[in-house]
């Protein structure tokens, strides 16, 4: 069916209006769109239409005066906007509520951009009636509990468009309308401060907010506003920098682009202030009897060449930036590959994603998320496992609430998270058995006969050895090994494959584990085994952290590849790469993060080079690492704050933030996209694609001589097929998902959907045996610790620095269930001391039945409570080396 | 249900799992879920007297509505006080309570309704005929007197005829709208269903001041209504019945359950059709059916947009028919007299009776049935004895809160739903207050716009603001501080609610305030002119109207709703 088309006539001219299929739409909308203005207050394009202010009236041949925001447009509609009766009608309305307003326009920071005084303006006022009119001036307090916006009541003009916001886009529902008549008001459960209600903090609602009643308590203004994508997670928003004076002083969402469609949380919006924190670097500092102290750019460059020059080989280690550009990454792995001539250059992928890079290259052949953001809407079935979206993701998460009220969700977490309010089923199981699980429901899909055969035999391998193992697996064991009731995991199981198409989300609640690859793989399995790969709406999207962790290892910043997945180990690929690069280049594999650090233990590796990662904190067993930085014998960091990494320098390097410099970041879809420079750098910081270059230049190095990041870019497309189509110039019209395989390639928002990148060209099947996690509780430490991100928080350094996310999550807690805590004797709130067999730590309580019993969470935020003193590095996974972050078996004691 | 008298620790101590379990909470689909807010909150009430605020986080985790959500349901009925204890005290007079005083109207739940020493002469008593003649607690004595005769006719009929021998008689809603019933009955009965099942629901949220025609019918002979609702429920092919009953009319209840488990028993429902009672939480506009609908998906009962209608989309989004307890009681009578019978009484566009409620200043107060095209005078006069003590009439207010009131001199105006239309008082679902002639019309205005802006729900600027400032230019006026511009903003306000308003209740929330400016002018000019009020009930305070004291209305606002945090 094609789109319909019908004409109307609105105040005599003829409007042509082209109908979306199977949908409708109302009269003011189609006005406004031809541009004929008709006042409103209540309505927004984002949001049903409610028919609160009245303000929209129009008068329809044969109908009288209705709302045009409530009436959808029909063939040969006729209708006037500018009658007597219409005028009197919205004029009446107008007056009330004007009646019903502070009169102090002056001193209201709305001012200038109100809708009620726009409104006003075209409507007007009759002088008479008006002054006739009561003056209701309510006087209802003014919420100043949140740290970033104001709700004042008294502005409020009911339009409930902020009511709408947090419940169809967010799906958070803070805030509702309560009681009625006169009384109405918009308000939290128990009409609290919103501080203490579910809000999140998005600011959604202020930014739709048509009157003073929401505002942002940042109120200077920008000076001009810079299109840029967010540092924060992976998802990638895009957004508008607002600067003043070389200060950011607005965030605004940018409606266009496809990732976020306008939307942001309360880190994207308002965690931007550490960009002008005073605690960020502005000169080199070298340490000089402990103590730093600032030398020259010169001086420092100079240093570091020299020094590293007696580095050279593999007792280098270079650790990139997944909170850096890509093309910072890429001159990264460069100058480690053909300056220092080892191949160990890692990011913190490797604590997090790294197994999501063996496990779905092992699987389907490409280390990337199979499906674009806009998929999870439309799809009929999601599967969140090991993903607390929300809080990590949270305008993914968004979509995840959005999608759930018309598809089925299905949530496996040991916590009850947020999402498990919106999910049709919970599985909350024992951290470290995700295979169990997977492969349980794999047992009963197969025993169900709910499996996709002919999308197996097309385009599967290995199917006769995984039904063998699936069914091995037996469901009273699964249950038992998983803590989830069997009638559980079979419903899962029925739910996902008979409800395509499916999407499968996951994150780090997967991968960091001793066998993080296999979990992966384990998702792949069960995607591939119900025919959800490659079509959309289905397929396995791994919500990936930072914000370029995915660029980081596109871009090579991993000791077995060059940018593109191309493999050291291969002799063709190396041949291509020496060639262009002008140098002969290590064969071997270099070491990861984890490697590089127990190797310094061992004084095989004695200088470290660590742009944008704060190893002494974000790993685990802090002080095994911090121990074997302390044995490093040169040490820079390159950072934007003296994190507590830096702390561990003989050099420290000041770069520039995302706010300060061009480049490309990937998101979690593989959509690279424009990183742009809204403010000179702050101090004396540079880029740090600069940096290094500089470095690399002091040391003789040639090909080291880029202008701009553009040209970096405009290299690593020359050398990798999968990024042949990237240039600046494209991606300046908006985000490309790679695959873009020429400058024609329009991009890839599906993989896999002819065939799978594995060197049969199709999917493996993995026939996976169950492993216990590592650690296990003992009667010494009777609790399973897991770890996860807050809402508030992104790593260490950046949030921290923004006072009112310091406000909204101030300090580190420990949950725990209200049965261990009545056996432990502590009470919520209480400083306990929690210890494990590597370290301990004082931290208050939080009692709380979203953990299980027997179970404790923390997040990992806070240098002065650093949780990772617990977690421990014995065992990594085998295939990504990444270490066991979720499971860590602890004891909780009162003080 | 248990009432347990009011204790401090009672909040701490309520179960409510288990009253979920009483509730049949547990074989409701999760999309239903949220229809057992409101049973749940008054289960809540009824047990402690008031609802704790903190008990709302544990109700909105056992049904998993967000916990603002619940809090606006609870804060949006007045029937639930919401406290964080125990009150000391029960709430002031309701609103209702003062205006039944003011009006000289008998409190509806201390009301005798049928009072066999009362002789009303002129009567048509066809729907009453049982009435006050039968216990109604026991079936056999109703079904002695024709009950079920009916639907035993019927259940051998197509749905097609009985929607046809409605549409002959003509019968029109009884509930104030007047919208033609078979109509009704033909789109619900085509109206797809997704999955078979259909609704009707009885509307017995009778809120009209000094109506009390639906309790007096549900408490008399409750087997009329049930059985007008199987006949309905045959015609429209529902599955699903209900009786939505008004908050005040608790005592109701045992009668109605009574009356439904015997008619279950002797199988006339229950078999694909059954009925179930509803205990509403207050709000007059909840009498409108969208809004209606909502409050019984829990939701604050606040109208909805149409279309869709609720014939096609109502309850659950399945198809809904919502008719008045009267127009429910006419159906067995028209299907066992026929609809000739019916319409054999009656004027052209308004057939068969009326069942009416005379209160206020009138002799013989009570509820009467009168075939419809008779005067208001015969009525007034003859049904009803004329004056209370034997004072002259003014006027008499009809059509509920939102209608008008008809002058004396207009007495002889028959009763149709078209007449009365005519002289700007509707005869709405039947109520009729009688006002003396040392009734003040400013103050009888203003009493009815109280009403309009403590029920208005707030949805739309017209009705939350315009009858709150209309309420405080009457309040001027009674005060003898208002002014002759006064009078033009009166009207300019309520022409702009009639154009502006999302829903009938603010369309019509000016009309008893305009009909009275309308037919009383004069009255209203001396109270601004000459600061006099001629009937002598304003008391005057000196002086001018000064914006800035206009929050009186704040004070008088909170006092009235009762409610604290």
């Amino acid at each position: 069916m094609t789109p319909s088309t019908l004409s109307i006539s609105i105040d005599g001219q003829s409007i042509q209006v082209q109908l979306p299929e199977g949908k409708t739409v109302s009269i003011l909308r189609v006005a406004l769109a031809a541009g004929i203005y008709i006042p409103h207050l209540c309505d927004h394009p984002d949001l049903t239409p409610a028919g609160h202010c009245r303000l929209c009236m129009v008068e329809v041949e044969g109908r009288g005066v209705v709302a045009s925001c409530q009436l959808d447009v029909s063939e040969g509609l006729k209708l006037r906007t500018d009658t007597p009766n219409v005028q009197k009608a919205r004029q009446v309305a107008l007056e009330l509520m004007l009646s019903n307003h502070p009169q102090d326009c002056l001193s209201c920071q709305k001012s200038g951009h109100c809708k009620l005084q726009e409104v006003t303006a075209f409507i007007g006022v009759d002088e008479v009636r008006f002054k006739q009119m009561r003056t209701l001036t309510p006087s209802i307090p003014v919420d100043q509990s949140n740290p970033f916006f104001t709700r004042d009541p008294n502005r409020c003009v009911h339009c409930g468009i902020c009511v709408r916001t947090c419940d169809e886009l967010q799906g958070v529902h803070a805030i509702d309308t309560a009681y009625s008549g006169y009384q109405t008001s918009i308000t939290t459960a128990g009409s609290q401060s919103i501080s203490l209600s579910v809000c999140e903090s998005c600011g959604e609602c202020v930014t739709r907010c048509p009157t003073g009643a929401l505002v942002n308590k940042q109120s200077r203004l920008p000076a001009k506003e810079v299109k840029t994508t967010c540092t924060y997670c992976g998802v990638g928003c895009s957004l508008y920098l607002g600067t003043r004076g070389g200060e950011v002083v607005s965030v605004r969402a940018d409606a266009e682009n496809k990732v976020n469609e306008g939307t942001l949380c309360v880190k994207g919006r308002y965690g931007y202030s550490f960009i002008n924190s005073p605690e960020r670097l502005k000169t080199p500092l070298l340490k000089k009897n402990g103590k730093f102290e600032p030398i020259s750019w010169d001086e420092a460059l100079d240093l570091a060449a020299k020094k590293f020059s007696r580095y050279k080989g593999e007792q280098f280690a270079g650790i990139g930036s997944s909170r850096a550009t890509n093309e910072e990454n890429y001159v990264m792995q460069k100058f480690v590959r053909t300056v220092m001539q080892t191949n160990n250059v890692d990011n913190c992928a490797r604590l997090c994603h790294a197994p999501t890079m063996t496990g779905l290259t092992r699987s389907f052949g490409t280390a990337g998320g199979t499906n674009p953001l806009e998929d999870i809407e439309g799809a009929k079935c999601i599967f969140v496992i090991g993903s607390n979206t929300t809080e990590a993701h949270a305008v993914a998460g968004v979509r995840v609430r959005r999608a759930a009220k018309n598809a089925t969700l299905i949530v496996a977490d040991p916590r009850k998270i947020v999402l498990v309010k919106e999910a049709d089923l919970w599985l909350p199981l024992r951290p470290g058995t995700d295979v169990a699980l997977l492969m349980g429901m794999a047992r009963v899909i197969l025993d169900e006969n709910l499996h996709d055969l002919k999308f197996i035999q097309d385009r599967c391998d290995g199917f006769e050895e995984f039904f063998k193992v699936a069914r091995s697996y037996d469901l009273d064991w699964v249950a038992q090994t998983t803590g989830v009731e069997k009638e559980k995991i079979i419903l899962a199981a029925r739910l996902y494959a008979k409800n395509a198409p499916a999407l499968i989300m996951y994150s780090l609640g997967i991968t960091e584990h001793s066998h993080g690859t296999e979990n992966v793989q384990a998702i792949a399995n069960l995607a591939m085994l119900t025919g959800n790969v490659g079509k959309p709406h289905a397929g396995v999207m791994p919500m990936r952290g930072q914000n370029n962790v995915q660029g980081a290892c596109d871009m090579g910043c991993i000791p077995n590849a060059y940018p593109g997945s191309q493999y050291v180990e291969k002799e063709e690929v190396r041949a291509k790469f020496e060639k262009y690069w002008g140098v002969s280049l290590p064969p071997k594999n270099g070491l990861t993060v984890m490697e590089m650090l127990q190797a310094a233990e061992k004084n095989q590796v004695k200088a470290f080079y660590i742009v944008g990662m704060d190893p002494a904190f974000s790993v685990t067993d802090v002080q095994r690492a911090q121990a074997a930085l302390k044995k490093s014998e040169f040490t820079v960091v390159q950072d934007i704050f003296l994190t507590g990494t830096a702390q561990f320098a003989d050099l420290v390097l000041p770069a520039a933030s995302f706010a300060e410099k061009d480049g490309t970041f990937t998101n979690l879809e593989r959509r690279v996209q424009l990183v742009r420079k809204a403010l000179d750098p702050i101090g004396e910081s540079k880029p740090d694609w600069w940096i290094v270059c500089q470095i690399a230049k002091r040391m003789g190095a040639k090909g080291f001589d880029y202008k701009n990041s553009s040209e970096i870019l405009a290299e690593c497309a020359t050398l990798t097929p999968n990024f042949a189509g990237l240039s600046f110039e494209r991606l300046e019209k908006g985000g490309i998902q790679w695959p873009c395989l020429g400058p024609d390639h329009p991009g890839t928002p599906r993989l896999h959907t002819q065939k799978f990148n594995t060197p049969s060209g199709k999917g493996q099947l993995a026939a996976l045996k169950y492993k216990p996690a590592f650690e296990a509780v003992d009667s010494s430490y009777p609790i399973l610790l897991t770890t996860g991100r807050s809402l508030y928080h992104f790593h260490l350094a950046m949030t921290t620095k923004v006072e009112g996310l310091m406000q909204l999550h101030p300090e580190e807690l420990v949950w725990i269930h209200p049965e261990d805590a009545k056996n432990l004797k502590i009470q919520d709130q209480e400083l306990v001391k929690v210890s494990s067999r590597r370290g301990e730590m004082k931290v208050k309580a939080k009692v709380t039945d979203q953990v299980q019993k027997g179970q404790a969470f923390m997040t990992f935020h806070f240098y002065d409570q650093p949780t990772n003193v617990l977690t421990h590095q014995e065992a990594l996974d085998p295939y990504s080396k990444t270490p066991e972050f979720k499971v860590t078996a602890i004891r909780i004691e009162r003080l | 249900m248990n009432k347990t008298p009011c204790n401090q620790n009672l909040g701490a101590s309520l179960n409510i799992q288990l009253i979920l379990k009483e509730l049949d909470f547990e074989y409701c689909s999760e999309k239903e879920r949220p229809g057992f807010l409101i049973p749940l909150l008054r289960s809540i009430q009824d047990r402690l007297g008031y609802v704790p605020i903190e008990i709302l986080s544990q109700v909105s985790q056992a049904l998993n509505l967000p916990e603002s959500h619940v809090y606006s349901v609870a804060t949006f009925y007045p029937s639930f006080l919401l406290f964080t204890k125990a009150p000391d005290q029960t709430p002031n007079h309701t609103l209702d309570e003062r205006l039944e005083a003011h009006f000289d109207i008998q409190h509806s739940s201390s009301l005798k309704v049928f009072d066999p020493s009362r002789k009303y002469p002129g009567q048509m008593r066809r729907v009453l005929a049982r009435c006050g003649e039968i216990n109604p607690l026991n079936i056999e004595e109703a079904i002695a007197q024709g009950a079920y005769e009916a639907l035993k006719k019927v259940i051998t009929l197509s749905p097609e005829a009985v929607i046809e021998e409605v549409r002959q008689s003509g019968i029109r809603g009884t509930g104030g709208a007047g919208f033609p019933t078979a109509q009704k009955w033909k789109f619900a009965r085509e109206a797809k269903s997704p999955d078979a099942i259909k609704y009707l629901i009885c509307n017995a949220a009778e809120g009209d001041l000094g109506a009390f025609m639906d309790r007096a019918i549900l408490e008399n002979d409750p087997h009329l209504v049930i059985e007008g609702m199987a006949i309905a429920a045959h015609a429209i092919g529902a599955t699903k019945g209900y009786i939505y009953l008004r908050a005040e009319y608790s005592k109701v209840i045992p009668v109605i359950e009574t009356a439904l488990q015997q008619a279950t028993e002797q199988g006339w429902i229950g078999k694909g059709f059954d009925i179930e009672l509803f205990h509403a939480a207050g709000m007059y506009v909840c009498g409108e059916e969208t809004a209606l609908i909502n409050s019984m998906e829990g939701k604050p009962g606040r109208p909805r947009l149409r279309p869709p209608f609720p014939a096609q989309a109502g309850l659950w989004n399945r198809p809904t028919v919502v008719n008045n307890v009267k127009t429910l009681a006419h159906i067995p009578l028209i299907l066992k007299n026929g609809a000739a019978w019916f319409s054999s009484v009656g004027t052209e566009r308004s057939k068969g009776t009326a069942i009416l409620t005379l209160t206020g200043a009138i002799a013989r107060p009570g509820v009467v049935e009168v075939p419809m095209g008779i005067t208001l005078k015969e009525i007034i006069y003859g049904v009803g004895g004329g004056g209370k003590n034997g004072k002259k009439i003014k006027a008499i207010q009809t059509g509920g809160p939102l209608g008008g009131v008809i002058p004396e001199k207009l007495f002889t105006t028959p009763l149709s739903f078209e007449a009365m239309a005519a002289v700007r008082s509707p005869l709405g679902s039947g109520g009729i207050i009688v006002l003396a002639e040392d009734t003040c019309m400013v103050s009888m205005a203003a009493h009815f716009t109280e009403f309009a802006q403590a029920e208005s729900c707030g949805h739309c600027t017209p009705c939350r603001l315009g009858t709150t400032q209309l309420l405080a230019v009457m309040k001027d006026l009674t005060l003898g501080q208002g002014e002759e511009e006064d009078l033009g903003l009166m009207e300019s306000m309520a022409e702009a609610m009639r154009w502006g308003s999302f829903c009938a209740f603010g369309q019509s929330a000016a009309n008893v305030a305009l009909s009275a400016l309308f037919h009383f002018r004069e009255e209203f000019e001396a109270h601004t002119r000459q600061k006099i009020c001629p009937a002598g009930q304003c008391r005057f305070h000196n002086g001018f109207r000064d914006n800035s004291q206009a929050n009186f209305l704040n004070h008088s606002l909170h006092a009235q709703k009762g409610k604290s945090k």
